[in-house]
């Protein structure tokens, strides 16, 4: 019992930094679950703070938990214990189960507060399933680049359950009816023992390639004799030669990676176009909308990734502190801008065509200048990790979240366009502020202490 | 007397509360090869990147070239060739895509340095980085900060991984290069047999502090043990300068000491009314006695 209740507890948060996303998260569900109690029948702020909690508590297990369940199984000491490797399974299955549990039941308890509905016995059902999913999906995906597909669909499935936005190509009725939930439940059950059997008769499970994760190589490449290097393969200009440093990533995934966000946008552009072409106008909006919003932080984040790489800059570029906060500073601005670029474009002929047939979408100018506020301050609070793991860092990193949060739900909720735009003011201010102190924890950057990328 | 080509001054370094270095004042001649030695956690890892100017001094002053470390000018930098402990590869690349991006950066390179060196140290560069041995992976770092041909090269570590075929390969090959032209090297280790084969000069770091540093056979000399037969008994302990231990019992003493010199010798048997042999003792019981 003791070693299937580490393994939960592992799954759940690993790291001093998912413990702090695990302690947060609770706090703000616990607020925003009293907090409601007391203001009902309404929610107020409370109905935004409840998602932010359970996005918060979940989010590290939803994200890596098949991927830590397989560095935790991988060492060869784990066969020298009684059923180690069945203990570990169990404990990956309660984990999820928990979380499950957690979200079914936080939205439950909103909903009841002022719908007065019963237990939403079909969130929970569906909730394990796609954890499930995501676990066994990232579990493959840590070695083999099919897996990352299967985990990257589920994503897909999520948005389906919690939103009956799109109507088109909607899954939603089906899920939540008896039937629906019937096969989830068979399904998940299956997964689950296929996965087990595979998993408790393989002699040698792998570490995490952790490289590969997400859009990785195919694992298989490890065997293969290594291709001749031609002389193209070799030849940098300075300029890339500083992007391959910083990103740590060579530039033939660079061209891999922008080719799978493109055709997720074209997935995502030619969505929004059948919903229209079935008079969903709505739906069409609100995903453009969503990618708007995504789309700063994503690009934002990049920072944090080149922050990794750049003590290279100081020896081998020749680059002086500055410099190298400089070149920092203007790559992030390059993929923000572009991004940006991009979602503004798509917007603005979106709702050129049909902004007057989407009436349910509180549509303002301001929303083509949200990937762009907080992307920056994103951007900034990335920038700021060059003292360790500061509780301070994190804090400010969290108030980025919670305010990039806060205008997702008010965007989509079809809050007041001043709402929106007082978010952007807060976050543009907050930019101002963050800029000149990421350039002076820049100047005195000490590499010892922000050691940057570790090779796994 | 020729410039110092490294200088620190008072330099000490602290993490929150956590003294890591106090107090170094050292300086390094151009062409010389200082061997760093010390316990692990004795702070060589530290020392080597203050002196690189990767992190800043809490106290005192690190020069390199002149410069102060923490803001080496770029034209300063591309003196400096760096072999890390912990090699900062990037696993997706090839060893040859890794080394033309160094190149790339470093704007400069000798390519047939590199590839006799590749040869030698037969270093794969056609296979991905991720697929490399930590020996293989350290040969390769090693070529990368070799390639732009430094007048300043600082190892940390650099034979670790490397099995003995390969280390003596590599330190040959590190004694020719250092020989070919005037070439500073400055290297951290804690196998004392490398240090015997080519550093003229050691630094022996103890707790944040050096404990020793000069030419390695003035090092030889001045650290001996004593084995002392005395007439009369012993006092308990031995007023001895420079004493790192010792061991009384009875008429006979065994004392190892760190400024040993004629003139002691004769000091000490005049003292004693005692026959006094000296014992040289190897690099490596010298390093033992230091952190004993």
């Amino acid at each position: 019992m003791k070693g299937i209740a580490r393994t939960v507890l592992l799954l759940l948060c690993w790291s001093s930094f998912t413990r702090w996303l695990l302690g947060i998260g609770l706090a703000l569900t616990g607020i925003a679950v009293v907090g409601s109690l007391a203001a009902r029948p309404h929610h107020g702020i409370f109905g935004i703070l409840a998602p932010l909690g359970v996005i918060t508590t979940v989010i590290a297990p939803v994200l890596w938990s098949g991927t830590i369940l397989r560095a935790l199984s991988a060492p060869r000491a784990l066969q020298l214990i009684p059923r180690g490797r069945l203990k570990l399974l169990l404990g990956a299955v309660i984990a999820q189960l928990l979380v499950a549990m957690f979200i079914g039941g936080v939205v439950t308890a909103m909903a009841a507060l002022t719908a007065s509905s019963g237990f939403q016995a079909s969130l929970f059902v569906d909730a394990f399933a796609l954890l499930t999913v995501q676990c066994l999906g990232s579990f493959i995906a840590a070695r083999v680049r099919a897996g990352g597909l299967v985990w990257l669909m589920s994503w897909a499935l999520w948005a389906q359950l919690l939103t009956a936005a799109f109507k088109y190509w909607h899954l939603r009725e089906l899920l939540v009816s008896i039937t629906g939930m019937s096969a989830t439940v068979g399904i998940t059950a299956l997964l689950w023992l296929l996965f087990a059997v595979r998993y408790l008769r393989t002699g040698l499970i792998r570490l995490p390639h952790w490289e590969l994760i997400g859009a990785g190589l195919n694992a298989r490449a490890d065997a293969t004799p290594p291709r001749a290097v031609t002389p193209a393969d070799i030849r940098f200009t300075r300029a890339q030669a500083l992007s391959t440093v910083l990103s740590g990533i060579p530039r033939e995934r660079r061209a891999k990676i922008l080719r799978g966000l493109t055709a997720g946008l074209a997935v995502a552009v030619i969505a929004a176009g059948f919903n229209a072409l079935k008079g969903h106008w709505n739906s069409g909006s609100l995903l453009i909308v969503a990618l708007c919003l995504f789309a700063g932080p994503a690009a934002g984040s990049w920072a944090g990734v080149m922050t990794q790489g750049a003590k290279a800059m100081w020896l081998h570029a020749g680059l002086s502190r500055a410099e190298v906060f400089a070149q920092l500073e203007v790559r992030s601005w390059r993929v923000l801008l572009a991004a940006f670029a991009l979602c503004a474009f798509l917007a603005a002929c979106w709702f050129a065509v049909g902004g007057a047939r989407a009436p349910a979408v509180a549509w303002s100018p301001a929303v083509l200048v949200t990937p762009l506020a907080s992307g920056a301050l994103f951007l900034y609070a990335q920038l700021q990790f060059v003292r360790g793991r500061r509780f301070m860092d994190l804090l400010l990193f969290g108030i980025a979240m919670a305010l990039w949060a806060v205008e997702f739900v008010t965007v989509l909720g079809q809050g007041a366009p001043a709402r929106i735009a007082s978010l952007m003011g807060a976050q543009v201010l907050l930019v101002a502020l963050l800029r000149p102190l990421a350039r002076r924890r820049w100047g005195r950057i000490d590499w010892l202490v922000h050691k940057g990328r570790r090779q796994f | 007397m020729s410039e110092s080509l490294v200088t620190t001054r008072s330099l000490g370094k602290r993490f929150g509360n956590k003294s890591v270095l106090h107090d170094i004042s050292l300086s390094v001649a151009p062409g010389s090869v200082v061997g760093i030695i010390g316990k692990n956690g004795a702070g060589k890892t530290t020392l080597l990147e203050i002196l690189l100017g990767f992190s800043p001094a809490s106290n005192g002053r690190a020069e390199l070239f002149g410069e102060d470390s923490f803001a080496l000018s770029s034209a300063s930098k591309t003196r400096i060739g760096f072999v890390p402990q912990q090699d900062e590869l990037i696993n997706l690349l090839t060893g040859r895509q890794q080394l033309a991006l160094i190149a790339a950066l470093r704007g400069r390179w000798n390519a047939p340095l590199i590839e006799r060196l590749q040869e030698i140290w037969e270093v794969p560069l056609d296979r991905l980085i991720q697929s490399l041995s930590g020996g293989e992976r350290q040969k390769l770092s090693t070529l990368a900060a070799l390639g732009h041909d430094p007048d300043l090269l600082v190892l940390d570590e650099p034979v670790a991984s490397l099995d003995p075929i390969a280390r003596r390969r590599f330190l040959q090959e590190m004694i020719a290069l250092t020989q070919e032209r005037t070439r500073t090297v400055l290297f951290s280790t804690h196998i004392v047999s490398d240090l015997e084969r080519i550093a003229d000069q050691i630094w022996i770091l103890r707790g944040g502090t050096i404990a020793w540093a000069g030419p390695l056979d003035v090092l030889q000399e001045s650290v001996v043990r004593l084995n002392i037969t005395a007439r009369q008994p012993l006092p308990r302990e031995l007023p001895l300068s420079g004493c790192l231990s010792q061991q009384v019992a009875g008429v006979r003493a065994s004392a190892v000491v760190s400024n040993w010199n004629a003139q002691l010798q004769g000091q000490l048997q005049e003292q004693f009314a005692a026959e006094i042999q000296v014992e040289p003792l190897g690099l490596e019981d010298i390093f033992v006695e230091f952190h004993t």
